[in-house]
């Protein structure tokens, strides 16, 4: 009888606990909002609008299960194309899209598709104002529409000529990415030092160049400012965006005479056998002969290079600058 | 059937007339409260299931309802609108998904907002693809019902007043899909990205290429690579292959107005922050809870529904005199007639059966009408207050 009454304050004592263990479980103080799941559905794949921005994600997610896509591979132009309807349809469903974002807009088509706001990354969403590059001698001026009358003043948007700027970048992809997938947090953390690495050094070869005495080049476009600016020389830029125009040589003088005026301060150009230097990006083709000047070819590594990748060329581009300056 | 029933029966149906007026009284007294139980029940948990769906709202600040409103239903209130800019600060607690509903397609309400908000609303394409490209449209299943609408064709937007000639530019949109109906009022939108509503804005367009512009006319003053464009320069009406390259905008999108932002923060915690940041006397924006809204909403509805309640129950009181006198007057009326039954042997427990069974008849057609109705009624009642609801 003892027994039984002992058994009974037993089931009842452990009944209790129970209850009261489960009631506890069951209550979570800061219940994860079922909508919020649903939007973060995840694919494993990242898509980036650039070359070395894909590079960059790829450096960065190496080891992981995620794949990196760089639609604009596609194209001859990756920056200023029309993807076709199943590639936006396939970038949407991507986790990620890798863009560089204002003040510095490579892919002029994003402003023309439909893509999910909160699943792109803008990776140079931190830069301070100084790292942009704005060039006011190229603009058009509407006057009409609301706004009234207005300019554009041209941005340079090939941020990762300068490797010291494309390390902010990847910073920045790589705190996106970490919040996309944080159960790679510490494999994409130990790829950013990895890689951080890979451009100190080619930072360190563009600030070997700079020099007191500022010497100056002539570029066929802005494009190329980036990498002049971290090698601290003076770029001097004409307007090719667009192709070479009829006449180069004319465009060529008048820039000269332009920019060698008397209220004008006097330049170190950077000769070689007599001919002056001249930058030409890799976009405008084959550089045509043009008398008094030597062109000297930059990738701006709008396409994957055929061989290599993005730390060989942009080593292939500083050692030009090297030989050009030495 | 025999007897009293059988009786009682051919007298229901022999004084047509009489049968028709008493059931008419009473199928319109209950069914009137009742039809507005249903609708009002129907019209509860519709309104509420959506605004639980829809955790918080930021817009200008003003009317909450407007807001909430205008974020659910896109309806066109006088909310205002907020900078684009705001989704940053929403961005840091959890997804924003701004909505802007200012304009209209043959009457149907333009929904600008992102792609988040289809995966937000569970919206899926039936028929066609999803929108992928500036100026590209996926309309909701009554649209395309109502419009005779499938993917290929084209939507034109319409102006915002009848004799505004001179103002905002109808744009034609292109169908690249129909989503799925899901009885509620996004079976009613005109799905575009943000950027195609900034268009038909006129915030964005596209013309031609002013730097090799053959005709003069287009262009004022060439000077120094600026080219100032003349007002002959008319935008494009529709975006296409051939000139959507064209297509810009004019000014920070940041500054580009939304209607409303539906914020989905990933747990309580995120989301009281961010109504902490919008709670301070200095913001420019004001955070919303629509299950709030349409709660404050649905107590004033019901507080007007129990003054009509008071005022069925007096019909009802009213209507049943009315039936009880009709009754009396008509046994009076009916006098010889009992008198008759009595003398071929009809007891008065039979006579009295016969006018029970009367109105057991009266009643009886009446309840199966009611019935009926009621059955209509509740087949139809969600889409008759989805129509009330989107208007």
């Amino acid at each position: 009888m003892k027994f039984e009454r002992q058994n009974k304050s037993q089931i009842l004592l452990t009944a209790f606990c129970v209850l009261a263990v489960s009631g506890c479980g069951t209550e979570d103080p800061n219940p994860v909002n079922p909508g919020f799941s649903a939007l973060n559905a995840k694919s494993n794949r990242v898509v980036a609008v650039a070359y070395p921005l894909a590079y960059i994600s790829e450096r960065l997610l190496e080891g992981t299960q995620v794949s990196v896509e760089f639609p604009g591979a596609e194209s001859d132009n990756p920056g200023n194309w029309q993807p076709p309807e199943e590639t936006v349809a396939s970038m949407q469903e991507a986790d990620l899209v890798i863009t560089n974002g204002p003040g510095v807009t490579y892919a002029q088509w994003l402003i023309r598709v439909t893509l999910a706001r909160n699943k792109t990354c803008i990776s140079a969403a931190d830069f301070p104002i100084a790292d942009f590059i704005t060039v006011n001698d190229h603009r058009i001026v509407h006057r009409h529409g609301p706004e009234g009358e207005h300019s554009h003043p041209y941005m340079v948007p090939y941020s990762w000529l300068d490797p010291a700027v494309l390390e902010k970048q990847a910073r920045k992809i790589a705190s996106n990415l970490v919040s996309v997938y944080p159960d790679n947090e510490e494999t994409i953390t130990r790829n950013l030092g990895e890689l951080s690495e890979d451009l100190k050094k080619l930072t360190r070869k563009l600030e070997d160049l700079r020099r007191t005495d500022q010497l100056s080049v002539l570029s066929a476009n802005p494009n190329l400012k980036f990498l002049t600016r971290a090698a601290g020389i003076n770029d001097i830029h004409l307007l090719w965006l667009e192709g070479i125009p009829e006449q180069p040589q004319a465009d060529i003088d008048a820039k000269s005479a332009e920019d060698s005026g008397p209220d004008q301060p006097e330049l170190r150009w950077v000769e070689t056998d007599g001919a002056r230097a001249m930058l030409w990006p890799s976009t405008l083709g084959a550089a045509p002969e043009i008398t008094g000047w030597q062109t000297i070819n930059i990738d701006l590594l709008d396409k994957q290079p055929e061989s290599g990748d993005y730390l060989s060329v942009m080593d292939d581009n500083i050692e030009q600058l090297v030989s050009l300056l030495n | 059937m025999r007897g009293p029933l059988l009786l009682a029966w051919k007298y229901v149906t022999y004084n047509r007339t009489k049968t028709f007026i008493l059931v008419a009284c009473i199928f319109l007294t209950v069914l009137l409260p009742v039809a507005v139980k249903i609708l009002l029940d129907k019209f509860e948990s519709q309104i509420v299931s959506r605004a639980d769906t829809t955790p918080a709202v930021i817009g200008a600040r003003g009317s909450d309802l407007d807001l909430a409103l205008s974020a659910l239903y896109f309806k066109r209130t006088d909310a205002g609108t907020v900078p684009f800019s705001e989704t940053a600060t929403i961005e840091k607690h959890g997804i924003a998904i701004p909505v802007y509903s200012k304009f209209t397609a043959r009457e149907f309400p333009v929904v600008a907002t992102t792609l988040d908000y289809y995966a937000f609303r569970g919206l899926q394409i039936a028929e066609g693809n999803m929108l992928t490209t500036l100026g590209d449209c996926a309309i909701g299943s009554r649209v395309a019902a109502e419009l005779g609408i499938k993917p290929g064709d084209q939507l034109l937007s319409d102006r915002e007043t009848v004799l505004d000639i001179g103002g905002m530019t109808p744009l034609k949109m292109n169908v690249t899909g129909v989503f799925a109906p899901t009885n509620s009022a996004d079976d009613n939108g005109v799905f575009v990205d943000l950027k195609t509503a900034w268009v038909i804005e006129g915030l964005g367009h596209g013309h031609q290429d002013l730097e090799n512009v053959e005709d003069e006319l287009m262009v004022m003053s060439r000077d120094d690579g600026e080219i100032v464009a003349s007002p002959a320069v008319v935008p494009y009406l529709e975006i296409t292959e051939n000139n959507i390259d064209s297509f810009h905008f004019h000014g920070e999108m940041d500054d580009f107005p939304v209607s409303a932002i539906i914020a989905v923060t990933p747990d309580e915690k995120s989301e009281t922050l961010l109504e902490g940041n919008y709670g301070q006397g200095n913001a420019t924006a004001q955070f919303v809870r629509p299950s709030i809204v349409v709660r404050e909403l649905m107590d004033l509805v019901f507080k007007v529904k129990s003054v009509f309640d008071a005022n069925a129950v007096l019909i009802g009181v009213s209507t049943a005199l009315l039936l009880l006198l009709v009754i009396l007057l008509s046994l009076k009326l009916r006098a010889r007639e009992m008198q008759t039954m009595f003398k071929i042997g009809a007891s008065r427990n039979t006579n009295a059966k016969l006018q029970l069974y009367e109105m057991g008849f009266i009643f009886l057609i009446s309840g199966i009408l009611v019935a009926i109705a009621v059955r209509v009624l509740m087949q139809y009642s969600g889409e008759f207050v989805q129509r009330m609801l989107i208007g």
